[in-house]
């Protein structure tokens, strides 16, 4: 594989795979990291990249699993534990910042729930595709994908809901 | 306008029942749908990592520093300086307590002493000791060994003739009963035996002074006897008056 083909298809997908590794992670440097190591590892071994079918799922895969490796060390708990609360202070806190807000709502959902959503909806995957990269049914699949979405419409009417008892109470 | 508002909104529905909607319409929802989700998804897809892919090949070209090796070179480090400190100790320990030069002037030691008090006794021994002198080496300590054994056995002959002539010579036995008492009485000697911490030679009087001891013994026991009957006495006539 050449300096050309290893950027046209697997350095490409490194925003993809930052914002995948950042929704795990819950943090940009953190995210960057595991992009950067991966992308060493797949430079050192890019000629066993051409025998692998599809690259794409394989590279998501291999983030997802980096990433759930990194959860594992304590000091990534910690910072995902403080991420999690600053979230959720976020929340009670009542910003008019909407994407914060929705943010928020997603990094609340389950584990898995939270990668599909971000998957299919954020980078636009097929269903068969996130199936392959989560090692999940399809059927699994789709059903964390409603149920992501529902939670989340779930809590943007409730936001809504609020705002609106805000004004009604102001008297606007 | 009205019928194209409510198909997005069925779209809408659709899409957060985790239905699966054709591209154009999802491309639809997303460029115009008033839902902030969509605009959402749409903003977090801007989200990019800056670094250029020239950046990236430097980074392949730098030598990687990796800590943890370092850590596992020290580990090992500190584990052969304990190896060869303990081999150090054990062939130290192995040496001192093994070195001939040690052992040779120990053993030299040992034979000495007992060759000194043989040669103010005996005259054999001082003319082994004049012939060969003590060496601190294993070969001369054999033949040390083997003439004082016969230096001893020499010496057990002629103490064993010495007392036999005393046996037959009563003048000699004289000489011996007034010389003996300055000897130290720890000693064992067979010509003599000690009663009442007094050394009696001659077998006679030994038996008469134990018989004289025995006859004092016995009068004692039977002058106590008498006693304790009288005392015995006593007590039955002391009971009777409390009885009465």
């Amino acid at each position: 594989m050449t300096q050309e083909n290893f950027q046209k298809t697997i350095y490409i997908l490194k925003d993809e795979m930052f914002r995948f590794a950042k929704k795990f992670l819950m943090s940009a440097d953190e995210a960057e990291d595991v992009v950067m190591d991966l992308m060493m590892k797949f430079w050192q071994k890019k000629e066993e990249l051409t025998v692998v079918e599809n690259v794409k799922s394989f590279i998501m895969r291999s983030v997802k699993n980096e990433c759930l490796n990194r959860l594992k060390h304590h000091e990534v708990k910690l910072g995902f534990a403080s991420q999690t609360r600053h979230q959720s202070e976020l929340y009670q806190i009542e910003t008019n910042n909407m994407r914060e807000q929705i943010l928020g709502f997603i990094n609340q959902l389950p584990e898995k729930q939270k990668m599909v959503i971000h998957l299919k909806d954020v980078e636009e995957y097929e269903i068969a595709e996130i199936a392959s990269i989560m090692e999940m049914e399809e059927n699994a699949v789709r059903v964390n994908l409603m149920r992501a979405r529902q939670k989340v419409k779930e809590s943007i009417n409730q936001l809504y809901a609020y705002e609106n008892r805000q004004i009604q109470g102001l008297g606007i | 306008m009205r019928m194209k508002t409510d198909r997005y909104k069925d779209w809408e529905s659709k899409f957060f029942e985790g239905e699966e909607l054709t591209p154009e319409e999802e491309l639809f929802l997303k460029n115009e749908s008033d839902n902030p989700y969509f605009s959402f998804v749409k903003e977090e897809k801007k989200e990019k990592l800056d670094i250029s892919f020239e950046d990236f090949l430097k980074k392949t070209e730098e030598p990687k520093i990796v800590a943890l090796p370092i850590v596992k070179r020290k580990s090992y480090t500190q584990y052969w300086m304990a190896a060869s400190l303990v081999l150090l100790m054990g062939i130290s320990g192995f040496w001192m307590f093994n070195n001939p030069e040690n052992i040779a002037p120990q053993i030299a030691n040992h034979t000495v002493k007992p060759k000194k008090v043989e040669t103010q006794k005996t005259n054999l021994v001082e003319e082994n000791s004049k012939t060969k002198p003590v060496l601190a080496n294993q070969e001369s300590q054999n033949v040390i060994e083997t003439k004082q054994d016969n230096a001893v056995k020499e010496l057990v002959r002629q103490e064993f003739e010495k007392l036999m002539a005393q046996q037959n010579n009563p003048t000699n036995q004289q000489e011996k009963q007034i010389q003996v008492p300055t000897e130290s009485t720890s000693d064992y000697n067979p010509n003599y035996v000690i009663i009442n911490g007094k050394p009696i030679y001659n077998e006679q009087e030994a038996i008469a002074v134990t018989e004289d001891t025995f006859n004092y013994f016995a009068s004692n026991v039977t002058q106590t006897i008498n006693h304790a009957e009288s005392a015995q006495n006593q007590s039955l006539d002391f009971y009777r008056i409390l009885n009465f």
